[in-house]
């Protein structure tokens, strides 16, 4: 307890001295602001950033030279908070304001160190408050977790925990201490006072490394429960330990009819991966302990599919996202929510194509990125222009949702291999020929769209009831029927993929994609 | 493109001419209240400004006294400065923003150039401006007030034209449709804006992603919005709705970047949006109705005009002759 708290406390110092000194360098150099680095916003919020570094640095050093020193007095510390939020959301603004991929690094990095600052000051409070019982309230206590993961999370995910000295390495560690104390204080009298989960304690053994991992052997698993199941019309081929030289070559492979390579099913990519055998993902107990008890907070899509009115993203925590949306039958470790089953039905909630495993580094040991994404795979069979730049390593995605989520008509510009690891998903594929037929959008409200069909796959085999945004586009029934007819007529592949099965989708293939059960994919994007 | 970086700092047209006079002086005494964001002492023009004891300054949260001069004539208030003109030349508060380092735009941003030079022109950053790389020049317009947006622009012409320009992902902010013939990145008028009942627009202000304009005969006009967050002013949308604050005329309107404010000609102050660094002058959180601002000028002064930093709300108060 008092090792990993020592260790937390030190790291949080040295951030915060960090912080001052790097602004302090800046606010004194006569080079023009670079949007690389802090400079970038402008003197006059480097400044203030630097006050509450310098302000928290001091607090520190009075900390770790003696318990019995002089605490500063807690006014300030609202002060500090309040600027520290103050530049949080002054940073925020500009991820709206910019068109993501134009968001110059200085704001993410503001962010980030914001962040850091404020997680740093939450743990000097908390600390000062506990050793000093007098100011001790439970409602203190209370939520001081939660806070301290949400800051840190947030700056993960929104801004993408950016910043050459400190970032997202800075953020792991914090992580991997803060997960130490708290692990501790469970042990100690020195309680969080949060309510922990009321599962089923994993039983620890000794892992293979020689380390003390709990066993998620047991019984608990998702749901397979799957409410509606498409018939697969044209099947792509499945094939079992397909040797790296054959990939190349079916990669290579031309045939008259489609231009480039064809998808296939590889059925035994992800056998020997963790999450498939001693790490389960099937198991929801495995994935809470990797989650800091389902605390840490993950973003999701909010409907049905993301071309819907009233389609949104927000962020959950892990815990919330199984309960509340993923697998209902789970019991509710919150006694005050107690499930009325009259209740209506939770909308789609799904976590899609978001970098998990960079946000959960203890997840992406999990899995292993297969060889094929090492091979040079071919361009763009009809259009150079969407290919990209050489990626130094596979994009890595997860997507992790109840029965029903849809990810609409669209194409990807780079190759891609779907490792189905929980549940089962529907995926149907249209080859890069049938673009014209695809009815692709264009920009809408400013927002690139080309990349994605108007076509609503789900809608047109009648397996969806026809949306709003779909009532829009279609503007009446004969047009409707026409569409319908036309659609019926272009050809395409599907399949549905079982756990354990990888889809390799060629680079400019549409797909469509449906989770049929409780599913937990990843994707390797690669060129 | 940087535009919203720069729109985000201040606009920066260059025939920025003299908004209608509100700020003008007309009496001897005038006085500047403000409240709201203060964190680089930019609400404190005296010495003697309250700060906490370590000397890190608090926000404002009523509405305090901050500057008494015979004549104060303009304000310009950016995130972290304030500067004001009065009887005696500018007085400033606050850390200087990158804009004000830039010395002949400081005149026209602060000051307002009298020569104007017929066209718009954007620019994508201070650094564009002072080496003269303009993104391009928009001619032909008799422009005599800019105002910026978190995402784009808003120029009003001697006419009571109101056009705009800005990011097409927020198009609302635009009071218009985006067409072909009506582009989302270049000026172009606001035709809603034209012809209304009670004369044409006389001012204009902007902030967040809310915008509104004045009539010559009182009424405020508000379009704009951010899909995905909640709107400071209830059922703001593209089309430019009328502002509708217990019947009464409105003298004046000022917007920050989520929060508002408006002055009746009675001299009553109205304030809406969020209250995180106390820029509503009001206790407590988030309004999302308008609500009276508590304001005990001196008796003899009434409030002539308002303005809204981004996060701070400004009111000037001049001897009131029909009360004297």
């Amino acid at each position: 307890m008092r090792d990993a708290q020592e260790r937390l406390c030190q790291l949080c110092a040295r951030a915060a001295a960090q912080v001052e000194e790097e602004c302090t360098q800046l606010l004194h150099s006569s080079e023009r602001r670079s949007a690389d680095d802090l400079s970038g916003c402008g003197h006059a919020l480097v400044s203030l950033l630097a006050e509450q570094a310098s302000q928290l640095a001091r607090a520190y050093r009075t900390e770790l030279a003696g318990p019995t020193s002089e605490q500063s007095p807690s006014a300030e510390h609202q002060l500090i908070l309040r600027r520290l939020d103050d530049i949080i959301s002054i940073a925020y603004a500009k991820f709206y304001a910019f068109i993501f991929k134009d968001l110059p690094a200085c704001w993410r990095q503001l962010y980030t160190d914001a962040s850091i600052l404020k997680f740093c000051l939450l743990v000097y409070e908390r600390i000062s408050s506990h050793r000093d019982r007098r100011r001790v309230t439970t409602s203190d206590d209370q939520g001081v977790l939660d806070k301290l993961i949400r800051c840190l999370d947030l700056a993960l995910i929104l801004a993408g925990a950016a910043g050459e000295y400190r970032g997202r390495a800075w953020i792991d560690r914090a992580f991997g201490l803060l997960q130490q104390w708290w692990d501790a204080a469970q042990i100690s009298e020195e309680s969080f006072d949060l309510p922990e989960r009321p599962a089923k304690r994993p039983r620890w053994d000794e892992d293979t490394d020689g380390s003390l991992h709990p066993q998620f052997t047991g019984k608990s698993s998702f749901s397979r429960s799957e409410p509606f199941t498409p018939p697969v019309q044209h099947p792509i081929k499945r094939v079992s330990s397909m040797s790296m030289e054959d990939f190349q070559g079916h990669m290579k492979h031309v045939s008259k009819a489609v231009p480039g390579p064809e998808p296939v099913i590889l059925t035994d990519v992800p056998d020997d991966w963790p999450a498939r055998t001693t790490r389960p993902w099937q198991n929801p107990d495995y994935l809470l302990s990797q989650t800091f008890n389902g605390r840490r907070l993950v973003p999701v899509e909010v409907g049905r599919s993301y071309v819907d009115e009233g389609w949104g993203q927000k962020l959950v925590t892990f815990n919330e996202l199984l309960e509340s949306y993923v697998d209902l039958s789970r019991p509710s470790s919150d006694p005050g929510s107690t499930k009325n089953p009259n209740d209506e039905p939770p909308p789609i909630v799904y976590l899609a194509q978001h970098p998990l495993f960079t946000q959960l580094p203890g997840l992406r040991n999990d899995i292993m990125i297969p060889d094929h994404c090492y091979t040079s795979p071919p361009p763009h069979p009809t259009d150079s222009s969407i290919d990209q730049p050489e990626l130094d390593e596979p994009l890595l995605n997860a997507w992790f949702g109840p029965p029903g989520t849809i990810t609409p008509l669209h194409t990807d510009p780079y190759h891609n291999l779907l490792v189905q690891v929980v549940g089962r998903k529907y995926v149907r594929l249209y080859s890069p020929l049938e673009t014209q037929r695809m009815q692709a959008r264009g920009k809408e409200d400013g927002v690139e769209m080309g990349n994605t069909s108007l076509l609503d796959v789900g809608v047109m085999e009648g397996w969806d009831r026809i949306c709003q945004d779909h009532d829009q586009v279609v503007q009446d029934q004969e047009a409707a029927e026409k569409m319908r007819q036309a659609f019926k007529h272009v050809p395409f592949v599907d399949c549905i993929l079982e756990p354990g099965d990888t889809l390799y989708i060629p680079i400019g293939w549409w797909h469509y994609v449906r989770g049929l059960s409780v599913s937990f994919s990843v994707s390797f994007w690669w060129n | 493109m940087g535009r919203v970086d720069q729109a985000a700092h201040t606009s920066t047209c260059t025939n920025t001419t003299t908004p209608p006079n509100l700020w003008q002086a007309c009496s001897r005494g005038m006085e500047l209240f403000a409240t709201g964001f203060n964190a680089w002492n930019q609400l404190s023009f005296e010495k003697d400004m309250e700060s906490n004891q370590s000397g890190y300054p608090a926000d404002v949260e009523q509405l305090t006294r901050i500057l008494s001069r015979d004549a104060i004539e303009h304000l310009y208030a950016s995130l972290s400065c304030t500067v004001v003109k009065t009887e005696k030349g500018d007085v400033s508060a606050g850390y200087p923003d990158e804009w004000m380092e830039v010395e002949d735009l400081r005149e026209k941003i602060i000051f307002t150039a009298s020569d104007t030079e017929g066209y718009i022109s954007q620019f994508q950053s201070a650094d564009h401006f002072r080496d003269g790389k303009a993104q391009w020049h928009f001619p032909g317009l008799r422009v005599i007030q800019t105002v910026a947006y978190e995402a784009g622009f808003a120029a009003l012409t001697a006419e009571g034209q109101v056009w705009t320009w800005g990011d097409e992902r927020y198009g609302a902010c635009l009071g218009r449709e985006v067409t072909e013939d009506s582009p989302a990145e270049r000026p172009c008028r606001v035709m809603e804006l034209d012809d209304l009942p009670t004369g044409k627009i006389v001012k204009i202000a902007a902030g967040g992603y809310l915008l509104m304009a004045l009539t010559e005969g009182n009424d405020v006009y508000a379009w704009g919005g951010h899909p995905g967050q909640p709107a400071i002013l209830e059922e703001v949308s593209r089309s430019p709705a009328p502002v509708v604050v217990e019947d009464s005329d409105i003298a004046d309107c000022a917007v920050g970047e989520s929060h508002a404010v408006l002055l009746t000609v009675e001299g009553d102050i109205f304030a809406i949006g969020v209250n995180t660094n106390g820029q509503l002058g009001l206790p407590g959180e988030t309004r999302t109705s308008w609500t009276k601002l508590p304001f005990d000028a001196e008796a003899g002064l009434a409030a002539s005009a308002v303005f809204c930093g981004p996060r701070n709300t400004f009111v000037l108060a001049r001897k009131d002759f029909n009360a004297s």
